[in-house]
């Protein structure tokens, strides 16, 4: 159940195949899964792992993609058992979309390692819309000290350089 | 350039070419440009007992490169992804370092420039997506 006004379709641009422009189309707003949330996307930057999407150089995208793992919005609608989150609280969408919680990895808090793990952008759409659904356990409410737009390279550049400095050890 | 000097208008004590020799051994490098022959200069930059950690999602080929690089148990890893813990500390973190982000809009349906831009290196800091409802 929506309690705002939701338009029926969106601004999405999207990746049909590799090395070839995004598309500028109108697609339908989808419609949250179970766990899943709804987020209106306030802003999304742009990944130079979105570089590596476009010019297919990773394997096995689903296509055709919307790109964007680095999302700032609110969210605009719930979907069955999602109740970490509230209508319009403000989250952010990394790279991290989907993990399988079941196996070795995700049982040892190693989910990035998970063999069936699904990526923003890339294998779930992503950013680069209007809208987009991502599963409420990888979605994150963002600090108050910053804006939609300088949080969104938090998201990817911030966290993923935050991992490699502490797997830098001490030094 | 323009890369070395925003580096240092972050607070950079040094920043350099990727073939220039820092001015001490490092303790650690982190790569992000996805360059294979970063590897080997890296492993030549970092002391004995030092980590090189390749935080990219694809990279070109590492080139051949002697063992005495890697010898004196310099370490050598990547990064994969995020797991959520590294995201609720580092969303917990960063407004108190503060760490501090630069950005460029772009309209949403500009998403090709911003990526052209952003390829060809023509500003520093990130190309972030606007949508016409957000503006």
């Amino acid at each position: 159940m929506h309690l705002t006004v939701m338009p029926e379709t969106m601004e999405a641009m999207r990746l049909h195949a590799p090395r070839t422009p995004l598309r500028a189309e109108r697609v339908g707003i989808p419609e949250p899964g179970p766990g899943e949330v709804l987020v209106r996307v306030c802003a999304c930057a742009v990944c130079r792992t979105d570089l590596h999407v476009v010019d297919g150089e990773l394997p096995n995208p689903l296509l055709p993609i919307t790109p964007g793992h680095e999302i700032v919005g609110r969210v605009a609608a719930i979907g069955a058992g999602a109740d970490r989150f509230a209508e319009g609280d403000r989250v952010g969408i990394p790279w991290l979309g989907w993990t399988c919680g079941v196996c070795e990895y995700c049982r040892s808090g190693r989910e990035n390692l998970c063999p069936l793990a699904r990526f923003t952008g890339y294998q779930i759409d992503g950013g680069y819309a209007g809208f987009a659904c991502a599963d409420a356990r990888f979605c994150f409410p963002i600090p108050s000290e910053y804006d939609d737009v300088s949080a969104t390279p938090l998201l990817c550049a911030g966290l993923i350089g935050w991992r490699t400095l502490r797997l830098a050890g001490e030094g | 350039m323009q890369a070395q000097d925003f580096a240092r208008s972050l607070g950079a004590v040094w920043a350099g070419a990727s073939d220039a020799a820092p001015p001490e051994p490092l303790d650690a490098a982190l790569i992000f440009a996805p360059v294979g022959a970063l590897v080997p200069a890296a492993l030549r930059a970092v002391r004995p007992g030092g980590v090189v950690v390749c935080g990219g999602i694809h990279m070109s080929a590492i080139p051949e490169f002697p063992y005495e690089l890697l010898w004196q148990e310099r370490t050598l890893r990547s990064v994969a992804n995020l797991t959520r813990a590294d995201a609720e500390e580092f969303l917990a973190l960063a407004p108190r370092v503060p760490v501090r982000t630069e950005t460029h809009r772009f309209p949403l349906g500009q998403a090709n420039e911003a990526l052209a831009a952003f390829r060809a290196g023509r500003f520093s800091g990130a190309a972030v997506l606007v949508p016409a409802e957000a503006a």
